[in-house]
């Protein structure tokens, strides 16, 4: 599946001195291909999850439009796009998002439980977990992980439902060299199985598995890498 | 982990404090909310009860009926009495201008009886001119009240063999009557003659007490009235009291809107406090909702960005609440009945007005009332928190607790 954006920006209101807004992302085309692996790289505060954040559909843009494969997702109805994320976008968000009530594993089969049988997808979950490292926890409380153990957890949940989009916000954050590098290689390889694979980072690692490498500044981004 | 739904049942076991919070909240308006209802409810029965036994326009006592027992007390509240008139001022009454029916009452107070706890008002009348207890009494009992027959009521006990004992006699219950929420439940009824016996019985075994001086086969305790159409029930009781000494006679609707007040008072009371207690509840419960919203932002946010809907994170809210809600309400309801129950009798003492609790059936479709009221407040609160969260955007909601 190809994810496109066309002519997107993201305007903020905020009281400032001169101006009362600021444009986190200029307006700017991009796409995800099947097959590639992408990374955003650039400063905080400089709209690289702004820009995620709109690819995956969890914010909508000021101007432009986002496509997948040829669907405005921004046209589409709240329950619609909800349903189109679930089965095609896997999304890591930035910061710790583990839902405390459930266990690692019931918070990695949650996707798998929204629009269908969570049981089917079990032993998939397992085999995530343990890519992940972290099986031998899935019926512990997810309030009881380190913050790395959550990185790699809510990296399984995105992964549960086989998305054929990938949207990564700084999933190697918390993790030490070792399991970064693991991380970095599971996307690698996901993106040669023909998933479209973003990943937003800092990781200098990570660009050495990127086949494409875009910079953002102050909401600007320009390619730098075209492998 | 079946489906999405699975979350709100793992939410509750997973935070009981905060679960039992928002019930608790539930079963105080569900209690507030029945425990009003049902008084006010008994009360509002109590009086048409009361109303449809009294029959009457006018009601005439002795002066003497003063500190003792009135016909209200030994109406509403049970209290006994013994006072007399003559059947002189009785015939005075009827004489009356205006006075179209009359019907005496004696009133016999037994000593301690097989039957009761507690001394019983026995209340004699006329089955030939009465209009006011037979129409009553025929909802229970059709027959025809012979000598040394008894009716009682529905609070006193009826032995196994059907025989109670008043003053060394005994007498054959012919019949008990329905339940009627006042002071009339604990009575024993019988036509004249019987009465006059037992006031003879009893004069003999009280040495003559309370009985001096009083002719008990003409005697009289109340005279009950009906007035001729055309004249002023008003203008009637005034003319009564003027000329008939050593009797108070009382208009019967002056006797019911006194009680019609007091009730109206109560009630509107009760219903103002059971008010208050709903929107105290409703208030803390949509504080307490917004709290756990906001608390959940990043909750609802995560489940927003694995690809639920705003519909399916409402229904995720609307059960996790409705199951909090319907617990608490269940307990409060519980509680309601618990202290309604044992308390029933002393509300009765205590309101000194008529009560009448209701039948099983409308209990029970009060409860389902409160029920539900509760419910729908414990579902529109969440909801309009929920609603409020998931109002913006995802990505706004995640950066703001990231």
């Amino acid at each position: 599946m190809k994810l496109t954006a066309e002519s997107i920006s993201r305007i903020f209101f905020r009281n400032g001195k001169n101006t009362n807004f600021f444009s986190a992302v200029e307006e700017t085309d991009f796409s995800l291909e099947p097959g590639k692996l992408t990374e955003i790289v650039g400063r905080s505060g400089s709209g690289k999850t702004t820009l995620s954040n709109m690819l995956a559909g969890l914010l909508a843009p000021t101007s432009g439009r986002v496509l997948l494969d040829g669907r405005d997702i921004y046209a589409l109805s709240d329950p619609e796009r909800s349903k189109l994320r679930n089965e095609h976008i896997g999304v890591v968000p930035q910061g710790q998002t583990g839902l405390q009530s459930l266990t690692v594993l019931e918070n990695v089969l949650m996707p798998a439980a929204m629009y269908g049988s969570a049981a089917s997808k079990e032993k998939r979950a397992h085999e995530l977990l343990s890519e992940m490292e972290i099986d031998d926890l899935c019926d512990v409380y997810s309030n009881e992980l380190s913050g790395g153990e959550l990185r790699r957890m809510a990296i399984a949940r995105a992964l549960i439902n086989d998305p054929k989009v990938i949207i990564a916000d700084e999933p190697t954050s918390d993790l030490d060299d070792d399991t970064t590098q693991k991380v970095l290689k599971l996307f690698r390889r996901l993106a040669d199985d023909g998933a479209a694979v973003l990943i937003v980072t800092h990781e200098r690692e990570a660009l050495r598995y990127a086949d494409l490498v875009y910079k953002m500044d102050k909401g600007v981004l320009s390619l730098q890498k075209n492998i | 982990m079946k489906s999405a739904l699975s979350l709100p049942f793992k939410n509750i076991a997973r935070k009981p404090f905060r679960a039992a919070a928002t019930a608790a909240l539930a079963a105080l308006l569900s209690f507030a909310i029945f425990a009003g209802a049902f008084t006010v409810m008994s009360l509002q029965r109590g009086l048409s009860a009361y109303k449809a036994r009294l029959g009457a326009d006018i009601v005439v006592v002795p002066n003497s009926a003063k500190g003792h027992g009135t016909v209200d007390d030994i109406l509403l509240q049970g209290i006994t009495g013994t006072y007399y008139m003559s059947g002189k001022d009785v015939k005075k009454i009827a004489s009356t201008k205006g006075v179209e029916k009359v019907t005496k009452q004696f009133f016999l107070t037994s000593a301690k009886a097989s039957c009761c706890s507690s001394r019983v008002q026995i209340i004699g009348f006329d089955p030939e001119t009465d209009f006011s207890v037979m129409s009553w009494i025929s909802e229970s009992f059709s027959g025809e009240i012979k000598d040394g027959d008894i009716i009682i009521g529905a609070d006193v006990s009826l032995p196994a063999d059907g025989i109670i004992k008043f003053y060394g006699e005994s007498y054959r219950v012919a019949a008990q009557l329905g339940k009627t929420g006042t002071g009339l439940d604990s009575a024993v009824y019988t036509n004249m003659a019987t009465v006059e016996k037992m006031a003879e019985n009893a004069a003999n075994i009280l040495d003559g007490e309370p009985f001096k001086g009083i002719d008990i086969e003409t005697a009289a305790s109340a005279v009950l009235i009906k007035v001729s159409d055309g004249f002023d029930i008003e203008a009637v009781t005034d003319d009564i009291n003027i000329h008939v000494t050593k009797v108070q006679a009382t208009p019967a609707k002056t006797m019911i809107s006194g009680i019609s007040e007091g009730l109206s008072g109560v009630s509107k009371m009760i219903g103002a406090l059971v008010a208050v207690i709903w929107v105290l509840a409703v208030v803390i419960m949509a504080v307490a909702f917004a709290l756990i919203s906001n608390e959940r932002r990043k909750e609802f946010a995560v489940l927003r960005v694995m690809g639920a809907s705003r519909g399916m994170l409402f229904s995720i809210m609307a059960l996790e609440s409705a199951l909090v809600s319907l617990v608490g309400a269940l307990a409060g309801l519980l509680c309601a009945l618990g202290v309604l129950a044992p308390l029933t009798d002393s509300l009765k003492e205590s309101l000194s007005l008529p009560f009448f609790t209701p039948d099983a059936g409308v209990v029970v479709l009060l409860g389902a009332g409160a029920l539900l009221l509760s419910l729908l407040s414990g579902l529109v609160t969440s909801c309009v928190s929920a609603c409020r969260i998931t109002r913006g955007e995802t990505a706004l909601l995640l950066r703001e607790d990231a």
